[in-house]
Order: C-alpha cells, then structure tokens, then sequence
C-alpha cells in the first residue's frame, strides 16, 4: 500500500511534465513558422521560447510537487489518527488484546497485561500458549497455528490462564486472524470469566452437595421406613401375643371365677357340719363334758366361725377385683345411712357414737361397693379403740377440683406412721387376732374396691390420737 | 290328729346339712312334715309324682319346696326351670337355700321364678332363727296359692 502511494504522484507530474514540454515545443514551433518571417526576431524568440519552456516548466512542476506534497501529507495525517484511535481503542478496551505471529506475542493492549501480570516487555517475548494452564497448551498451540494457515472466520472457547503470579484466571476467548504491519498475524481477544465460572463452580459445587444430601435424606428415610416396618411387623407380632395373653388371663379368670364358686358352695359345707354338730354336742351332751371339754367345744365353734368370715371376706374381695363397676351418680348421704343401717348392732353394743358433719354431696361410684366399703371403714373404727372407751366417729366430705374426699375419723388406737400403706394390704394385720378379730381383708376391699371406681384410699396418721382414713371419688365422668 | 299339716319338700345332698335342718327345725318347734330329696331329678320325679312317689299319700304335694342349687344329676336351676313350665305346679313357692352368694346366682334363681333366696349360715344359732322365720312367713302368714300334680282333676 505504502509502495503504490508512491509510484502514482511520481508518474503523473513525470506524465504532465513530459505533456506540458512537448505541447509548448510544438505550438511555438507552429507559431513561430506561421506568423515570424523575420529571421533576427525569429532567433530572438527561439532564444526567449527556451527560457520561456525552463521557466514554464518551472512553475509547473513547483504546483504539481506542492500539490502531491499535500496529499501525501493528508495521507500521513489520516494514517497517524487511525494509528491513534488505534492505540485509544486497544488501550481503554476493556478486552484483551493478543497478536501474535506463529505463536510468539508481537501486540498486547494494557488489558492483556493486566490479565497475564507481567510486564509489556516480559509478553512481547513470550510464546502466547506459555500464558495458558497447561491442560489447555496442546489445544491453544494447534489451534492457533491452523487458523493462521487457513480462514475459517473466528473460533470461541473458553479457557484458563496462569499469572505471573500463579492464579487462575478463565478467560473467554475469540480467536481470528489480521494483517499487521504487512502480514497475517493471530488474533485473540479475551474478556475476564473467573467470577462467572467461580460462580458456576459454587452452584455446582452446591447441586452437587444438594444431590449428596438428598441421596442422604433418601437413605435415611428408607431406614426409617425400613424400621417402621420392621417396628409395625414387631408391633402385629406384640398384638397377636397380646392377645393371647388376654385369652390366658380371660381363660385364668374364668378358672378363677369356678374356684371361688367352689370355695364359697363346698368350703363353707363342712364348716357348717364342724360348728353345728359342735353346737349340738354342746346343748346335747352338756353334762358329759367337764369345763376343759367344754372349752375344747366353745374353741372349735369359734374357730369354724373365723374360717367362715375369712372365706366370706375373700370372696368380698375376689369378687371385686372381677366384677366390673361402672360408676353412677350416687348419695354418699344415702350409703353412709346405709352403711351404718347395716352395722346397727355392732354400734349398739359398744355404744359407738356417729356423727356426720356439714352435708355429704353426691359422687360418681358404684352404689353396693361404696356401701362395703364404708361400712368396713366405719367397723374399723368402731373395733379399733382402746378398751373401755366408746367409739366417737366423725363423718365429712371436702370438695377437691373434680373430686370428691370423704374422711372417717374416729378416738381409736391410732396406726403408726410406716405402717399407713401396709395396712392396704390383703391379710395385714397389726393386731393379735386375741386382742382386735379379723380377717385382714377389710382395709384390702377398701383400697381395691375404690380403685376400681377411679378413686382412691389412704389414711392420715395421728397416733395416740385416733386415725383419720379418707376415700376420694370424682365427682363427674372425665372426658 | 285330722288337720294334715302342708308338707316342706327340702332338696338337699348333703347330709349334714339334712341332720342340721332336721334339728333346727325341731327345735324351732315346726311341725309341718319334711320330706327330703337328694337331687334335682328326684325333685322332679317327686314332684310330679312318678315311681315311688306316685302315692301322694306318702309322698304328698309340698306347700314349700326348699331347693340346693349346687345338686347332683340335676342342679337346682335345672329343677326351677323345669318347675316354672309345669302348669299345675307353677305356683309352687320355692325359697333357694344354698352356700353360694354368688350374684349372678342370686340374679339367675330370681330370673327363673325364685320367690326367695337364703344363703346357709355357718353358725346354728342363726340357722335356728331362719327355719323359725321361714315357718312363720311361709306357713303362716303367707297365703298359700292352689297347686295340682300333672293329671290331678
């Protein structure tokens, strides 16, 4: 381009010259035979159109010299701005620029240098693959060199770089190829793509933690999938044992329920038999017994007739652990009137005194049952009193949230503190059956018989002061 | 003595529980004619009159029947039971004398027609008062309704 420029303006003012000269040679040839005839004014004048060619020529040539000189000046001008907007552009792009001819960098822009860290002077002798991560060298190296043996428009990809000082940086990159100061050189532009692919890398690294935990969260629900079935299969296998239990202990109960028919019906015969002919023998043979045989006599009819009020209070009791209770609205007015209805010749002859004080309420219980156990509550306190002292009892009730307590104090002899609970028991006794009589059931049919009713049983101890035994009943069904 | 006095039927197998009654009723100076049976089909056979107890002379119509319950061949439900759909016999009152206090027992026997129930006392002195009751309330005081044997006009 820059050769052409020049040989043009050469040949044209060697052109015009060569055209001016010779047209002046011939029309003031032709001028000076047609109208000259005097030879001395004709030397005169060939001598004038010489100087007259030199002068002309002259002037010619300055305006033809001055002329292309301006043109080439303009040229000048015009190829420096381009140089210039070329220099602005590759400086203040915000893409860096790579030229490099088979390889080796011959042009880098202040990005460029930016990106790779070392200086313009380190670059320009450096090979352009030796910026790449060498996972991409082998890539870069082929790929450059074939595009600038042929035209195959521009190639993208993205790729990473290693700094001078040792980060990674991805660059995306468009690779062609230029003329450049006269010959075909490659061409990379590459803008900055770390952040994007950091980004990407996180959120793959995320899905990727995702994933593991969903895979995680999946094992661990079929585990507990796994252990629900198995606890549901355990829970079927419980049941059915369950079951089965229920089936012994309904069978065990019915066995129960036979023997206790068969303890109250054939125990209490032969009892009736011992104490009857005993009695008999007594009022009939009198006279042929002395006071020890008697005795003897008085000693088995008292003992036939324990055995029978054993047998009657376990019965009581065995009764009431498998009979269901279902509970009603009831009087405890009307059971307490019962219960001492029923005791009326035991409260006569020790001349017990009962009072009840302020009103009793109505509860929720089982009428027969609340009775008995009164009544077994009222006969402890008529029997357990010191001798000589007439039995003082004292009835009344205490409204509890929901719940109704009924207390039973009497003057009697009192229970020691750490023997409250164990008197409950079936067959506890705290007394020689000589001093105080019983069966050791009482207080047993009163605990059992509450708690079947959703009550309970207990006792406050005051000794040396009488007892005060009390029974709780709810006062409305719970929902 | 003329005035035939009506007959107790008592229907007992134990036999010491007879002896007990026997004297107890002795004592309490009932003179009414007791006639004992040892199990619920001789109850029904007496009742209704068939082998030896065809001679009503003998064996004659009780006004009272004192049954067991707990009783060989034949329990006293069974006899009850049998008692309540015999038309000429159904009015017969029967007063269940027995051990058992069993509830359901004392529901059943009431259910099947019972008119009374009374648990055996093991002491004899409570005895003797219960046979004097029974005479009084039974023979006495209560108004007896008319019973027929089967095939009676």
């Amino acid at each position: 381009m820059a050769q052409g420029a020049m040989t043009y303006p050469t040949l044209r003012i060697v052109f015009l010259y060569l055209l001016l000269s010779s047209l002046w040679i011939l029309l003031s040839d032709q001028f000076l035979q047609q109208y000259i005839t005097d030879p001395v004014f004709t030397d005169r004048l060939e001598s004038l159109r010489e100087w007259s060619l030199v002068l002309a020529s002259t002037l010619v040539l300055f305006f033809l010299l001055r002329r292309e000189n301006a043109t080439a000046r303009r040229a000048n001008e015009i190829l420096s701005e381009r140089e210039r907007n070329f220099r602005m552009l590759t400086e203040t792009i915000a893409t860096a620029i790579f030229l490099h001819r088979g390889g080796r960098l011959c042009f880098v822009n202040p990005k460029a240098i930016e990106y790779s860290g070392y200086t313009r002077e380190a670059l320009l002798t450096m090979d352009l693959w030796q910026l790449v991560a060498p996972e991409y060298q082998e890539m870069i190296k082929e790929r450059s060199l074939a595009r600038l043996s042929n035209t195959g428009g521009p190639a993208r990809y993205e790729l990473k770089i290693i700094t001078k000082q040792g980060s990674e940086r991805w660059l995306d990159v468009t690779a062609d190829s230029i003329e450049f100061e006269g010959s075909s050189v490659g061409l990379a532009t590459a803008y900055d793509i770390t952040q994007r692919k950091l980004a990407k890398q996180q959120i793959n690294l995320l899905n990727a933690e995702l994933e593991h935990r969903v895979v995680e969260r999946t094992a661990e629900l079929e585990t507990a999938n796994t252990r629900l079935i198995t606890s549901q299969t355990s829970i079927r296998k419980l049941n059915i044992e369950l079951q089965q239990r229920a089936e012994e202990l309904q069978a065990s109960v019915e066995e129960m329920q036979a023997f206790s028919y068969s303890v109250s019906h054939d125990l209490r015969a032969p009892l009736r038999a011992i104490q009857g002919f005993t009695q008999a023998l007594q009022e009939d043979y009198a006279s042929q017994f002395d006071p020890a045989g008697q005795d003897f006599a008085q000693r088995i009819v008292t003992a036939a007739n324990r055995m029978d009020i054993l047998i009657q209070d376990l019965l009581a009791y065995s009764q009431l652990s498998r009979s269901e209770l279902n509970p009603n609205p009831v009087s405890l007015a009307k059971i307490v009137a019962e219960a001492i209805a029923q005791l009326q010749s035991r409260i006569a002859e020790r001349q017990a005194r009962i009072s009840i004080i302020g009103s009793l309420p109505n509860a929720l219980g089982h009428y027969q049952t609340l009775v008995q156990v009164i009544a077994n509550l009222l006969s402890n306190a008529i029997k357990f009193v010191a001798p000589d002292t007439s039995p003082l009892i004292q009835i009344s009730a205490e409204m509890l949230a929901n719940k109704v307590r009924l207390y039973v104090d009497d003057n009697g002899i009192g229970i020691p503190a750490e023997h409250a609970e164990r008197i409950f028991k079936v067959f506890e006794r705290l007394h020689g059956i000589e001093t105080y009589p019983g069966t050791g059931i009482g207080l047993a049919i009163v605990r059992k018989g509450m708690e079947r009713m959703g009550g309970r049983a207990g006792v406050m101890t005051k000794e040396n002061n009488g007892s005060r035994f009390w029974i709780e009943l709810p006062l409305t069904r719970e929902v | 003595m003329n005035i035939t006095l009506p007959t107790l039927l008592l229907v007992e197998d134990d036999a010491n529980d007879v002896m007990l009654f026997r004297r107890a009723k002795d004592k309490s100076n009932l003179s009414n004619p007791l006639q004992v049976v040892e199990d619920g089909e001789m109850a029904v056979a007496y009742l209704s009159g068939q082998g030896q107890y065809a001679d009503r002379n003998r064996y004659p119509l009780p006004a009272l029947m004192l049954l067991d319950l707990k009783l060989p061949r034949k329990s006293g439900l069974e006899v009850l039971t049998w008692l309540r759909e015999q038309p000429g016999l159904k009015r017969l009152p029967v007063v269940v004398l027995t051990s058992s206090k069993e509830s359901v027992d004392v529901g059943h026997a009431y259910d099947l027609g019972a008119n009374s129930y009374l648990v055996k006392p093991v002491g004899f002195d409570t005895l003797l008062e219960m046979v004097k009751a029974l005479g009084m309330y039974w023979f006495i005081l209560n108004e007896k309704p008319d019973i027929q044997a089967a095939g009676d006009s």
